[in-house]
């Protein structure tokens, strides 16, 4: 089966920086998959490349079997995209905003997109301009999910939003998935949002994949152990599995991969003991990995 | 020990974030600005002298708008503190005085217009020993200031002030304008003395056609270095519209459900002209009047001239009225055109800009990911700019037909009213040949300033800043040959008149090698451009195919059309075909699609 997302190799250098160096990622129908990284790691710059609006300098990037910018018609036309940075126009009002929308999109469903703008509380007459920053997004999610794409590129959808309007805006997420089986790409910095929603994470640094997991796989080959040393360690320890230590003297926090017995075997080797372990939750995980040498020297 | 930072006053707290941001432009304005000094003052003949003051003379209207327009107008910031008014967040939450917010950036603004025209008065006016009044030009732009701000940046925003600033627009125009032309207030007029020298200098009466010609084509090029600057104006600004949504805005009604279902749009295309349509309805016509001014002048201009072979209005052609109301309609015109100016769209076409723009893109990212062809959104935009320039061409053209003239026998009549009474199928498809000629003119201009927006590349609008003004100077050099002179030196000097019949069959001869040249690069272009939309697959050989039989359908009635009904002999029709063609615009088309696609896809 075509995969709905593929992309090989991809590579695209900014001046002197790459912002993506080679990055492999396959998607297939109905993923959802919840990419994580932090600022200027090349999120928004992947999910551009999937929309067609960057090109890669290599590689290919092919979105439902089409190149997107070679076709950007047909892909564009089945898929979603809502971004953390307010793209809708001001001056439109939300009816107008729907009648643009469905001019483009022939799947557009107007019953489903009355039905959004209802749940969402908004006023169908009111501009852009004078509605909250979270009515925005309400709306920009509602001319995101109307037409009903088969795939959702949700690039922060939620960042800087109150609790009540991402709840929301994660619940239409979740009721779409659930009901319609999209395929969705998610980044976002709100990890509790990737656990809920996502099925496989994976997470961008400095512009290459660091992991693509399953997320249920990823959180039980991940653990956070507590190790004590016989004697006051002046660095961190650093075994084969260690992705990230921090503590001090005798006592030091591990994030490790792999399973107990490997961590007991390799505390032993060291002279230590696993005091404490535990799976390693998600924040824990991006955390360990998001630092520059994982905290081990 | 630290040294605590000096305080500042309020004036200059104001003053130095707007430094900052363009301090780099003002520092290339001043170094212009000392250049054109230090050659003014030179040991140079005065024609010398003239050429570089024509020179002078256009960079001084980029010059002005960016030092006037960015003191008052560029305070904002990338975001507006509330809707109706375009004053940052930052500068709300400072604990300044509203009237300090109000009055400080307009004297920032009169100090700037005042050291852009003091140096145009020393680096020109003083060297060339011109009699004008210095302190007029200042006067009115005090009154402009203060009126635009008001304009523009009030923050509370009636409708009935609205109304007010309009009226009060109107009149303060209308009185400075019998002030400086002695019309119905002779006695108080502070500028008598000079008041024959300037409206000859201002309004002159030329009758040498090539001459018309020439001030036609130079008024378009000035049009289309005015646009840009508007659009960039508007970058400045920061924000779509200042007033407009909110006014919009207030009509609101509050229950939500109350609104009437808008017709469904069929197609992408006709919903992205929808689109293009609908952002830009309520400057559509005031801004594409700024392009249409200067064109209406020029074509009055050229009436006159061809009056006596054609129209015979009189013995020596169609002559304006001066009449005490002639003010009137001057002065709508110009408020439409400064509002225009101000509005910082000067193009319904022009592209959006400010905070939902991509970053250096030409179109947003809302239009950029829609499932819409390059060429299709070309089309939507190039369609709009159709729209606004046929409806500017009609409103001139009636303002053309209402002009009051002094025709013979019918002091105060008008046009309309003087065809009216000479009926003939001449005068008919004269008149619309005029309107089709100023809707395509404008169209072609847009075109061209689509184009410029389209490529979304700040150089292009820097280099038709500096472009311009190096083609005035090269146009004005050809023209030194034929002793044409600047306007308001021939007001003044009363020299400007095309004599010499040889060095007049020479200077065609020159424009015709020139067009040629220009005509053969622009289809080397086009075909290169053809090659890469095919290569990109763009645009689909049926769509080429009928661009192309569109395209020479246009120029074969135009040429046709105005060779018909010019006078014998004015000009050869291979000359006009040339004239046709070169106007015709092709690249800029074709350019837009390759931006685009470019654009969309980096």
């Amino acid at each position: 089966m075509t995969p709905i997302v593929d992309l090989q190799n991809v590579t695209r250098t900014f001046s002197s920086k790459k912002a993506l160096d080679s990055v492999s990622l396959t998607l297939q129908k109905g993923a959802v998959l919840g990419l994580v990284g932090e600022n200027g790691s090349g999120k928004t710059t992947l999910i551009k490349h999937v929309l067609g609006l960057l090109k890669p300098d290599q590689g290919s990037v092919r979105v439902f079997g089409m190149d997107p910018v070679a076709d950007p018609v047909p892909v564009l036309a089945q898929i979603g995209y809502l971004s953390e940075e307010d793209i809708l126009p001001a001056w439109m009002r939300v009816r107008e905003l729907q009648r643009y929308m469905q001019g483009f999109y022939p799947t557009w469903d107007q019953e489903y997109a009355d039905q959004l703008v209802k749940e969402f509380g908004l006023d169908r007459d009111a501009h852009l301009l004078g509605l909250s920053k979270g009515q925005r997004a309400r709306a920009g999610l509602m001319a995101a999910l109307a037409y009903r794409p088969e795939l959702l590129l949700l690039d922060e959808p939620s960042s800087g939003l109150d609790p009540i309007v991402r709840r929301d805006i994660l619940g239409a997420i979740v009721r779409t998935i659930a009901e319609e089986g999209r395929t969705v790409l998610f980044s976002s910095h709100l990890l509790g949002e990737v656990d809920r929603v996502a099925d496989r994470v994976a997470m961008i640094k400095n512009g290459a994949i660091v992991f693509c997991e399953n997320l249920d796989d990823l959180k039980e080959t991940h653990l956070e152990l507590t190790l004590v040393f016989a004697q006051p360690r002046p660095v961190p320890p650093r075994f084969a599995g260690a992705i990230a230590a921090e503590g001090g003297g005798k006592e030091w926090s591990v994030v490790f991969k792999g399973s107990t017995s490997q961590a007991e075997s390799a505390a032993q080797a060291l002279d230590a003991t696993v005091a404490e372990h535990r799976w390693a939750s998600l924040d824990e995980i991006f955390v360990a990995y998001s630092r520059p040498t994982g905290g081990i020297e | 020990m630290t040294r605590s930072l000096p305080s500042r006053s309020i004036f200059l707290a104001l003053l130095w974030p707007v430094w900052e941001r363009n301090k780099t432009r003002y520092k290339i304005a001043a170094c212009i600005l000392l250049s054109l000094a230090s050659a003014m003052y030179l040991p140079i003949q005065d024609i010398f002298k003239l050429s570089i003051a024509s020179f002078y003379a256009t960079l001084s209207v980029f010059l002005t708008f960016t030092v006037v327009g960015i003191v008052p107008f560029g305070i904002s910031g990338q975001k507006s503190g509330q809707p109706g008014s375009t004053y940052s967040r930052e500068i709300f939450a400072l604990p300044v005085s509203t009237r300090e917010f109000i009055f400080i950036p307009i004297i920032f603004g009169i100090l700037g217009f005042i050291v852009v025209w003091m140096a145009f008065v020393m680096t020109t006016i003083v060297p060339l020993q011109l009699a004008f009044p210095i302190e007029l030009p200042i006067i009115q732009a005090i009154a402009a200031v203060c009126l635009a701000h008001c304009l523009w940046w009030i923050a509370t925003w009636k409708r009935r002030l609205v109304y007010l600033t309009a009226i009060s627009a109107l009149l303060i125009g209308f009185v400075q304008f019998e002030l400086t032309f002695n019309l119905m207030f002779e006695s108080l007029s502070p500028f008598r003395h000079v008041n024959a020298a300037m409206t000859d200098g201002l309004f002159p009466r030329p009758t040498e056609e090539l001459a018309l010609i020439i001030v036609a084509i130079a008024s378009i090029f000035t049009a289309m270095a005015i646009a840009p600057l508007a659009r960039h104006q508007s970058r400045l600004f920061g924000k779509e519209r200042p007033q407009a949504t909110y006014l919009r805005r207030s009509r609101t009604p509050s229950k939500p459900g109350l609104s009437k279902d808008l017709p469904k749009l069929e197609s992408a295309f006709s919903t992205q002209s929808w689109f293009e349509g609908a952002r830009h309805a309520v400057l559509m016509v005031p801004c594409a009047t700024v392009l249409g001014s200067a064109a209406l002048v020029a074509f009055s201009a050229f009436f006159d001239s061809i009056g006596p072979s054609t129209l015979t209005f009189t013995d020596s052609g169609p002559r304006y009225l001066l009449s005490p109301w002639m003010p009137l309609p001057i002065i709508l015109l110009a408020a439409l055109y400064f509002s225009a100016l101000l509005g910082g769209t000067s193009l319904p076409a022009g592209a959006l800009k400010g905070r939902n723009q991509i970053k250096g893109l030409g179109i947003s990212p809302f239009e950029a990911i829609r499932p819409i062809s390059s060429s299709n959104i070309v089309r939507a935009r190039l369609l709009m700019a159709a729209k606004s320039s046929g409806i500017t061409a009609i409103i001139l053209a009636i303002g053309f037909l209402l002009y009051p003239i002094d025709a013979a026998g019918s002091q105060g009549a008008s046009t309309l009213t003087y065809l009216a009474a000479h009926p003939s199928a001449q005068n008919l498809l004269l008149t619309l040949l005029l309107i089709a000629s100023l809707g395509i003119a404008l169209w072609s201009i847009q075109a061209g300033n689509v184009l410029l927006d389209l490529k979304g590349i700040k150089g292009y609008f820097a280099g038709i800043v500096c472009g311009t003004p190096i083609l005035m100077f090269v146009m004005f050099q050809i023209l030194e040959g034929t002793r044409y002179k600047l306007l308001f030196h021939n007001g003044v000097h009363n020299t400007g008149r095309l004599e010499s019949p040889e060095v007049y069959a020479r200077l065609i001869q020159e424009l015709t090698v020139g067009a040629l040249i220009y005509l053969g690069a622009k289809f080397i272009l086009a075909m290169n451009l053809v090659n890469r939309i095919r290569y990109r697959n763009l645009l689909s050989n049926r769509s080429m195919l009928l661009f192309a039989a569109i395209w020479v359908a246009t120029a074969t009635l135009l040429i046709a059309g105005l060779y018909s009904l010019l006078p014998p002999n004015f000009v050869s029709a291979s000359n006009l075909a040339l004239i046709v063609m070169v106007i015709l615009p092709v690249n800029r088309i074709f350019g837009q699609i390759i931006c685009v696609d470019t654009n969309r896809h980096r």
